[in-house]
């Protein structure tokens, strides 16, 4: 059964110094910059603002999955959990509109953001699976190891996600979305 | 805890302090005067509260003590209770924790202003903030932070009380600061915390005023001046009304996002303050984690400060030597019958002439009191700007001007005896400071061999107190060549302290005493020792010779003297922000003999007080300076009113009232003073006025103008009630509306007018009588 889960703004808030780094600034040598600073908070918090971030995930036992989906990793896994995670369209919008009004930087800015307040929310989400089903392997995503990125079609129908669309890339529309498989050694849980 | 276990615990990791407690026990529903009464009457609804902070992560509780010293609460009657408020406030903190909590207590201002500012005595606040801190201390708080403080010397008086009370207490300070970086007193941050780095004070820190996104600015310069921990604890934004409540805009995910970069920046304390509520700190605490605190790079330079102005001391000291009274025989007889007119002038020409510091030698201290001590002190702080070096011989006289004066002032000075160096040691460890000690004992040696010995037996001696060397200034000692003795020996003694990394000043013009040409030879003998390594000198800055050949030398070296700032103002202006009355009498009467009285008041002495309003408002004089004006034209004015048919002579009637309930008194006074030095008169009802006070004395005084002053968030809804009682009794009568809980947006909900501070308002009032309706 496909669950949905509302994440807690705490949960998809980038830590500074990451978000930073994304593009290319160390935040201890920018940390004097006020200006710089205040701007790149206006962002975060615009970011946070417009966001609609949620997560629809469902648990599968690893049999009932195709062996191309199963990474070499997940090797004496029983369950299979996968989410869909996405910060929704309005990002992507705002940060087009910035681009379209000649704002690079304030664009560049926004899509490290979102891409890393996407990784925060995948790790918390991560954390709060593992207390539910125990010992697992890592965190996957299609697209990396053996696993075809265009895996990301067959996830996005498995979790019936109307929001998201999937080109023949493998690409997934918003942008600001993911797919992510953790396999659980325990299959009672 | 001990000092040492809390220090060790702010270098492993980032500490997290509750928000407020005043705007937080109003939403909770607290409808009373004073939240501190809480503690007695309604302890579940603070020890509630403190449960939420403790769940929401706070690794510190502050006790509901904030207002609870002895002045405030005599002020709401309530004197008799101190100890069982405080007592109780420590109880209810400690039974809300749940873990390893702190419970930290907490003290403020007394709501007045400490001499000269102010009418409260130093040792009158001091015992005030003595009592307070015994009771929490013997309650058992963790600790101590006196926070919210907006004059410096008020905040020493208290970092002394505690100290007093309690060697081993961990102790935080807190200031609150405008967006410029300066307190309402005229500190910046900058020289908080310079002064803070001397006192034994364990984490700086500031508060209160301003949003996270306006303090972080502040918070840097902080950061790059304290060499201690530093704490932050920013407002939530400024309150303003949702229906009948009361909000604050800031977010909890807007002030963990700040509050993030007030950690990158250096803090190893974050909590908040007015507006802040459980919530925000959860957030904040969850979004930064348990992290270690980061290494801030802190500027090694050093400073020597007076309330308002921050020195330098590289690359070279020029400290005026002409407050000497010492052979002055009028200065002297002066300075006995407390006149210190001439003292005053000799200040303020000594820092146009390009001084950084004044030497303050009152002569033969046997016969002069404690009470002269303080009152120069105290005169200098109020007259003139630039930091001292105090040169009294008594010990307990200069204990006096050290606990007396505001800012970071240098010790002139102490031998190389022990037994005359550690009671001089215990000054500056105890009220701050830098040290001159002279390269002698009882007499001084004849070679620069000696007088260096004697100095390396003073640096093992500071150094076994503590003392950095950095804050210490070594004496070679300049002797008269009238008197056969060889001035190459000092230019010697420089060099060698120099090598040996110490700091070195001299008194310049002993050398020439008794000989023509003095200040050609006193020049030339500067450059050698400046070429030698000298960095400070006590000098005469009226011989151009010397400070010309000074620069020079100085450039010879690559170095060149911090350009002096110098207002360059018409006479009238600059005798007014001196606070020289009797100069500024002098020029009207001048006038009077071919203007008549109006033309004289309104465009030449009105005209010189809006001139010092752009000063004031342009960051180049401060609230202090202000005051000084506005205190000194007001005579003036009064005389030239007495000149002028009933009337013409004043532009209105403006009535000023704290509203009910509150308390706080300064800043409806100095409004009161600056209106009525640019021509408004005043009647003023004092404080905790109800609205139907006001509208008495309204309909009987029949005013232009109503200012009504609301600073605590408890209060400012009576603003509301004032402003709404008065137009339902239909009268006609601008109202304006100010203090630390007013702002723009409330003042438009309200229905007021608001003015931000004191020259705003006297603006506003010219602009409201000018024509705009009510």
């Amino acid at each position: 059964m496909v669950e949905l889960y509302v994440p807690k703004i705490e949960e998809y808030m980038p830590d500074k110094a990451v978000f930073l780094a994304r593009t290319r600034a160390r935040y201890k040598n920018i940390v004097g910059e006020i200006d710089l600073l205040v701007r790149f908070n206006e962002l975060f918090l615009q970011g946070l603002r417009i966001s609609r971030p949620i997560v629809h995930h469902r648990v599968c036992p690893i049999e009932e999955l195709p062996g191309a989906l199963i990474p070499d990793s997940f090797s004496g896994a029983k369950q299979v959990s996968l989410f869909l995670s996405t910060l929704g369209k309005n990002i992507d919008e705002l940060i087009n509109s910035l681009l379209e009004e000649d704002k690079t930087h304030d664009a560049a800015v926004l899509d490290a953001w979102a891409s890393e307040a996407l990784e925060t929310l995948n790790e918390a989400f991560d954390r709060k699976l593992r207390q539910r089903f125990g010992d697992g392997t890592m965190r996957f995503s299609p697209g990396y190891g053996n696993v075809d990125v265009r895996w990301n079609r067959y996830i996005v129908e498995l979790l019936k996600v109307e929001d998201v669309e999937v080109l023949s890339s493998g690409i997934m529309l918003p942008r600001k979305t993911t797919t992510c498989m953790i396999g659980w050694y325990d299959a009672k849980k | 805890m001990r000092r040492s276990e809390f220090l060790k615990l702010l270098e492993k990791r980032v500490l997290f302090l509750d928000g407020a407690y005043g705007t937080e026990l109003l939403k909770r529903g607290f409808r009373g005067k004073l939240v501190e009464v809480l503690n007695l009457e309604s302890p579940d609804m603070v020890r509630g509260l403190q449960r939420d902070y403790v769940d929401a992560g706070a690794d510190i509780l502050l006790t509901n003590t904030f207002s609870a010293n002895r002045m405030k609460l005599t002020q709401y009657e309530l004197a008799e209770f101190i100890e069982r408020i405080n007592t109780k406030a420590v109880e209810i903190a400690k039974s809300a924790c749940k873990t390893d909590q702190l419970v930290f207590g907490d003290m403020s201002s007394t709501g007045i202003f400490v001499k000269p500012l102010g009418e409260l005595d130093f040792d009158e606040a001091y015992e005030i903030f003595k009592e307070q801190a015994q009771v929490l201390v013997d309650s058992g708080v963790d600790g101590i932070i006196i926070e919210t403080m907006s004059d410096l010397k008020e905040l020493k008086a208290a970092v002394l009380a505690v100290r007093d009370v309690s060697r081993d207490i961990p102790l935080i300070v807190s200031m609150t600061f405008e967006e410029d970086g300066k307190s309402v007193t005229g500190t910046s941050v900058e020289i908080y915390a310079t002064v803070m780095n001397d006192l034994d004070v364990d984490v700086v820190g500031i508060n209160c005023t301003l949003e996270p996104k306006q303090m972080l600015s502040v918070f840097s310069k902080l950061a790059k001046h304290s060499r201690k921990p530093l704490c932050v604890e920013p407002n939530a934004g400024k309150p303003m009304l949702a229906g009948n409540r009361l909000v604050y805009r800031t977010s909890p995910e807007e002030f963990a996002i700040y509050m993030r970069d007030f950690v990158e920046l250096g803090a190893n304390i974050v909590g908040g303050c007015c507006g802040t509520g459980p919530e925000h700190i959860k957030l904040m605490r969850n979004y930064i984690g348990e992290r270690s605190p980061v290494q801030r790079v802190v500027t090694k330079e050093q400073f020597i400060a007076s309330r308002t102005v921050l020195k330098p001391v590289e690359p070279f000291l020029i400290i005026g030597e002409r407050i000497n009274a010492t052979g002055k025989k009028k200065l002297q007889e002066e300075i006995r019958q407390m006149n210190f007119t001439q003292l005053v002038r000799l200040a303020q020409e000594q820092e146009q002439e390009g001084c950084a510091a004044i030497d303050v030698n009152l002569g033969l201290e046997k016969v002069l009191s404690q009470d002269h001590f303080k009152a120069v002190i105290n005169e200098l702080d109020r007259y003139a700007s630039l930091p001292l070096s105090i040169d009294v011989q008594t010990l307990n006289f200069l204990e006096v001007c050290f606990k007396e004066y505001v800012g970071r002032a240098m010790l002139n000075s102490a031998t190389c005896n022990e037994k005359h160096l550690l009671p001089r040691i215990e000054l500056i460890k105890r009220y701050g400071g830098m040290l001159v000690v002279l390269c002698m004992e009882k007499d001084i040696p004849e070679h620069s061999e000696e007088r260096v010995e004697l100095a390396k037996k003073a640096v093992e001696i500071l150094k076994a107190e503590g003392i950095e060397l950095e804050r210490v200034f070594f004496d070679p000692l300049v002797l008269p060549i009238g008197a056969k003795k060889d001035h190459r020996v000092t230019v010697e003694t420089i060099r060698k302290l120099n090598e040996l990394g110490l700091k070195t000043s001299i008194g310049l013009s002993n050398l020439s005493f008794g000989l023509p040409e003095r200040e050609s030879v006193n020049a030339a003998f500067l450059s050698l020792c400046v070429d030698a390594g000298l960095g400070a000198a006590i000098l005469n800055s009226k011989e151009q010779t010397t400070m010309s050949v000074l620069r020079g030398a100085l450039m010879l070296k690559g170095e060149q003297l911090v350009k002096v700032d110098q207002l360059e103002e018409e006479p009238l202006v600059n005798y007014i922000l001196k606070g020289q009355r009797e100069q500024v009498m002098n020029l009207v009467q001048e006038m009077l003999k071919e203007h008549e009285p109006l033309d004289v008041s309104q465009n030449v002495l009105a005209k010189a007080m809006e001139r010092i309003g752009q000063l004031y408002a342009t960051g180049k004089i401060y609230l202090p300076h202000l005051l000084l004006a506005a205190e000194t034209v007001q005579p003036v004015f009064d005389h030239l009113n007495s000149l002028i048919a009933t009337g013409e002579n004043r532009l209105g009637r403006v009535l000023l009232a704290t509203v009910q309930d509150d308390i706080h008194d300064i800043g409806k006074k100095i409004v009161a003073t600056v209106l009525r030095s640019g021509g408004f008169e005043v009647v003023d009802l004092g404080k905790n006025v109800p609205a139907e006070r006001v509208l008495e004395a309204v309909k009987e005084l029949k005013p232009n103008i109503v200012g009504l002053s609301a600073m605590m968030t408890t209060t400012v809804g009576y603003v509301k009630e004032t402003a709404d009682l008065l137009k339902k009794n239909g009268v006609e009568v601008f109202v304006i509306a100010g203090g630390a809980s007013m702002n723009r947006q409330l003042a438009q909900q309200f229905g007021v007018y608001y003015a931000r501070d004191a020259l705003e308002a006297l603006n506003l009032c010219r602009r409201l009588l000018g024509g705009e309706k009510a």
